[in-house]
């Protein structure tokens, strides 16, 4: 009974380790991994021959590579390792260039063809018998008695899962975590934002490949024995199945789910008679119920028992204690919107960054209005037989707003995303402050400045409406993965990031909502998070496509007082705008485009006397 | 030489079949987005109602058309009661890859837990061999390959030659927009689901002629290598399956002369470089990720 105990508390503490590390590639860096099983079994077949001697002992019954008689707990480190290895070098193929669902079917395919190679080539791992006789580190403990020896084990296993726990607490809670977080519910929003998405997901899913690796050598030292049949590819889907029923993200759901599955229904089931048609029926039916657990749970529960929790903010007491105040006074919404048209300007929504002492790594707005700041020659894109944007030409000077207007299918989005760095420009340059960007990727693209944001809402949903701005920083310190560990680096910047970014939330009066999921918000909240996300980089171009798209008719007028204000604060602005009268009162200059060329350029009134402007307008 | 020639031959066969499965599956994907990862398990259901019906005097063509018949039959049904409504209710891929593997699961495990996981295999007259200049095929083969070359064509005719056709290629191109345009997307999404069913099931009758002895966990490396075949050529085209199952189908009879255990990875190790030098596939249009 001890035993049996014992062993089960083993598989389960072991267990938690390898869901710890799905639930960073899936709950946390949204990977569809149906190839997590290779990485612990690659884990345990190397434990496996590290730990045993060369292969001609024991009379050369089994055949596999390796055998260096390392001694504990060498075997654990080297299958950690090896397994991240494997990781990254999947991650590096996989998901460098593929549409996420096409990733998971990569992966699964990785893990059937794996089980078949080491079936197969059986000079490796001993083929379909597996390997056998692995010494665990019982051997260091022989004065101990067995049972002894499982406790001792169990606790060597609870060492290593509350490793596996910090250690996904420090990467999931980070900043740079929070970046991965946001990459997950908006990768092409993550990327405007200048977070490298690809980087942070191989990263991740390397280290949800280390613990997989611990998971599987842990195994290995305790069963002995190591082989194909024990990594099929359904195993992974068992793990799945724990951290959907736990709660996607929610470490503590994932350790509740693995807890449920494992134990409840793998090891549950033994006390059961037999029985069914078949000697295998009962194995199967755990199957059946497996599956159908996944998907009631899916249809009814998807975020699980334990939900992935809303990360809350500490709201900074200095801002509460005495700027709110003042603020309140003077940034008096409904005043303000008439104020602005009678003073030409006051309250820009951009004064809080111009006052702060210190923004090391932000765009200072430019110094000379009237510099260039944008310059695109002759930008075309084709896609397949239609000319989508052709040889357009435009320019932005510091400190205006120029709006980019045409009709339906004009060209406009594509030609705001070939800018963004998101769609990329078959001829043609974009000079952005005199340098060369046409071959810069969006993330990079948004590091030198230009940010963007997008026509469909695109916050991120599972992200509190604070975390959503706070992704917008682009402190090194703040995105770098060695923050996770070395919290000192970012704590105290957090804070005045914290403390600006209440300031813009006060400022677009959603500083009440700070703590709400942004996937609760109502459209013209999502669309004012989205503007104020993108001003927390410090942008020096600010490309815009329809900001009032979506948005009620009566919160437009709110949206354009905080545009004229980003303007009013020196940051560049490129409107994509169907709504003419924004256009006419946000935009100095503006852009026509019908067929995917530019047609004329000028101010509102100018263009509106231009024949060929209206006849592409109405009849275009 | 000869070997060759001889593998060749084999591995004619082995495309027509990958073929046949590669085609239905993309064909799903095409008209649903749904990577449908219960595929194998239908077909190792066809191949059991094969069976039976060989077993109760139906001859090989009868056996053919159970199994078709299976597959279409289980695939509509699979996606009227299932797939459509996760696919309705969110639209995040996610969840709906994992749905169609807890299927899988399901259906694969609920076969074996009635007929357990010995091995089976059709009870037929002794195949006869027949030459054709340097190669050699059997009667079963000559008819799978005949088969494969007969639902591939007619395939073709309905996709590009008839109304219905041009119905579903607008469903599978922009669902939406069919819709808007009175194509009746609903039904055109349940005949996707049907023929390709009838697919399914004949490549899974095909296979078990082929291999011989199978067992329910067949369906699951075949799966996985017209997952290859589909994404060699370009997912979500049935040209492009054709073209990847000849890829990929003869190249891994060639690797089988020299390296026998190398075999089963071919497709893998095809799908890796076609995926590092040509994501979308050899056919296939963008469905890169972007950003």
């Amino acid at each position: 009974m001890t035993y049996y105990v014992g062993t089960l508390l083993i598989y389960l503490l072991i267990d938690g380790v390898a869901a710890l590390g799905l639930n960073l590639q899936y709950g946390v860096a949204g990977i569809l991994s149906l190839g997590f099983i290779v990485f612990q079994a690659a884990g345990a077949y190397v434990a496996a021959i590290v730990t045993l001697g060369p292969d001609s002992g024991n009379g050369g019954f089994q055949q596999y590579i390796g055998g260096y008689h390392w001694p504990f707990p060498l075997p654990v480190l080297a299958a950690g390792l090896v397994a991240g290895a494997l990781a990254a070098l999947v991650g590096v193929v996989v998901l460098r260039k593929l549409r996420r669902d096409y990733q998971a079917m990569v992966m699964l395919v990785t893990a059937v063809f794996a089980t078949a190679l080491i079936e197969g080539v059986t000079t490796l791992f001993n083929g379909s018998t597996g390997i056998a006789l692995v010494p665990g580190p019982a051997k260091w403990f022989n004065h101990f008695g067995s049972e002894d020896f499982i406790w001792l084990y169990a606790a060597w296993c609870f060492v290593l899962l509350a490793a596996a726990y910090w250690i996904s607490l420090r990467v999931t809670e980070s900043p740079w975590g929070r970046s991965l977080r946001a990459a997950r519910d908006n990768e092409a929003a993550a990327s405007a934002l200048g977070k490298d998405v690809v980087r942070l997901q191989i990263i991740a899913f390397t280290i949800g490949g280390v613990l997989a690796g611990i998971s599987g050598a842990l195994l290995v030292e305790y069963i002995g024995a190591w082989a194909p049949s024990g990594w099929l590819y359904p195993e992974t889907f068992v793990l799945f199945t724990a951290i959907v029923v736990g709660g996607t993200g929610n470490r503590r759901g994932v350790i509740l789910g693995t807890f449920l599955i494992s134990i409840a229904i793998g090891e549950g089931s033994t006390y059961l008679p037999t029985f069914g048609p078949s000697p295998v029926f009962e194995a199967s039916m755990q199957w059946v119920l497996i599956g159908l657990i996944t998907l009631v749970m899916l249809w009814f529960r998807p975020q699980g028992i334990l939900p992935e929790r809303p990360r809350r903010y500490r709201h900074p007491s200095s801002a509460l204690a005495t700027s709110s105040g003042d603020r309140a006074a003077s940034w008096d919404k409904g005043v303000r919107a008439r104020d602005r048209e009678m003073n030409g300007d006051d309250a820009p929504l951009m004064m809080a960054e111009s006052t702060d002492s210190s923004p090391p790594q932000g765009h200072a707005p430019s110094e000379h209005p009237g510099d260039l700041v944008l310059r695109a020659e002759g930008l075309s894109r084709r896609f397949g037989g239609v000319l989508a944007v052709e040889s357009a030409t435009l320019e932005a000077h510091a400190g205006t707003c120029v709006g980019l207007i045409g009709p339906n299918g004009a060209g406009k989005s594509t030609l705001l995303n070939m800018l963004a760095g998101s769609e990329r420009s078959d001829s043609g340059r974009i000079l952005v402050d005199g340098e060369d960007v046409t071959g810069l990727p969006a993330h990079k693209r948004a590091r030198l400045g230009v940010v963007r944001t997008f026509q469909l809402a695109s916050e991120f949903p599972k992200l509190t409406v604070m975390e959503n701005l706070l992704v917008g920083s682009r402190d090194r310190d703040m995105n770098s993965f060695a923050g996770c560990f070395w919290g000192r680096r970012w704590r105290r910047k957090e804070v005045e990031l914290i403390d600006r970014a209440w300031a813009l939330l006060e400022r677009v009066n959603l500083a009440s909502k700070s703590d709400q999921l942004a996937g609760t918000l109502s459209g013209g909240e999502r669309r004012l998070v989205e503007i104020a996300r993108a001003l927390m980089t410090e942008p020096k171009l600010l490309l815009l496509d329809e900001p009032t798209a979506g948005v009620n008719p009566g919160r437009i007028r709110e949206i354009e007082d905080h545009l004229r204000s980003i303007v009013d604060a020196g940051v560049t602005v490129l409107l994509v705008e169907h709504q003419l009268e924004v256009v006419d009162r946000v935009c100095d200059n503006v852009y026509v485009m019908a067929n995917g060329s530019v047609l004329a350029s000028g101010t509102l009134a100018e263009l509106r006397k231009r024949e060929d402007v209206l006849s592409a307008y109405f009849s275009g | 030489m000869q070997i060759y020639y001889q593998a060749f031959g084999f591995g004619i066969v082995t495309a027509a079949l990958l073929a046949v499965g590669a085609v239905g599956f993309t064909l799903q994907f095409a008209v649903s987005n749904v990577f449908n990862l219960a595929y194998g398990s239908v077909m190792v259901v066809a191949m059991y109602a094969a069976y039976v019906s060989l077993n109760h005097g139906a001859g090989l063509w009868g056996a053919l058309a159970v199994g078709g018949i299976t597959g279409s039959v289980l695939s509509y049904l699979i996606n009227r009661l299932v797939y459509r409504h996760f696919v309705r209710k969110q639209a995040n891929r996610f969840t709906i890859v994992l749905v169609t593997l807890a299927v899988a699961l399901m259906m694969a495990n609920l076969l074996e837990g009635i007929v357990g996981d010995n091995f089976f295999s059709y009870q037929l007259p002794t195949q006869i061999a027949y030459a054709f200049g340097p190669f050699r095929f059997t009667n079963y083969e000559t008819i799978i390959v005949g088969v494969a070359v007969v639902a591939m064509v007619a395939v073709q005719a309905l996709l590009r030659g008839t109304k219905l056709g041009s119905a579903m290629r607008a469903t599978a191109e922009n669902s939406d927009l069919a819709g808007n345009c009175g194509v009746p997307t609903d039904r055109m999404e349940d005949i996707a689901w049907l023929i390709s069913g009838f697919l399914c099931g004949l490549a899974g009758v095909s296979l078990a002629l082929t291999i011989g002895q199978f067992t329910p966990t067949t369906g699951n490396v075949f799966l996985v290598t017209i997952i290859a075949a589909a994404v060699v050529g370009g997912v979500g085209r049935p040209v492009g399956a054709i073209l990847g199952a000849l890829i990929v189908g003869v190249s891994e009879e060639i690797v089988a002369v020299p390296a026998s255990e190398y075999q089963v990875v071919v497709g893998f190790a095809l799908l890796i470089l076609v995926l590092l030098l040509r994501p979308q596939g050899i056919l296939g249009t963008a469905q890169v990720r972007s950003g």
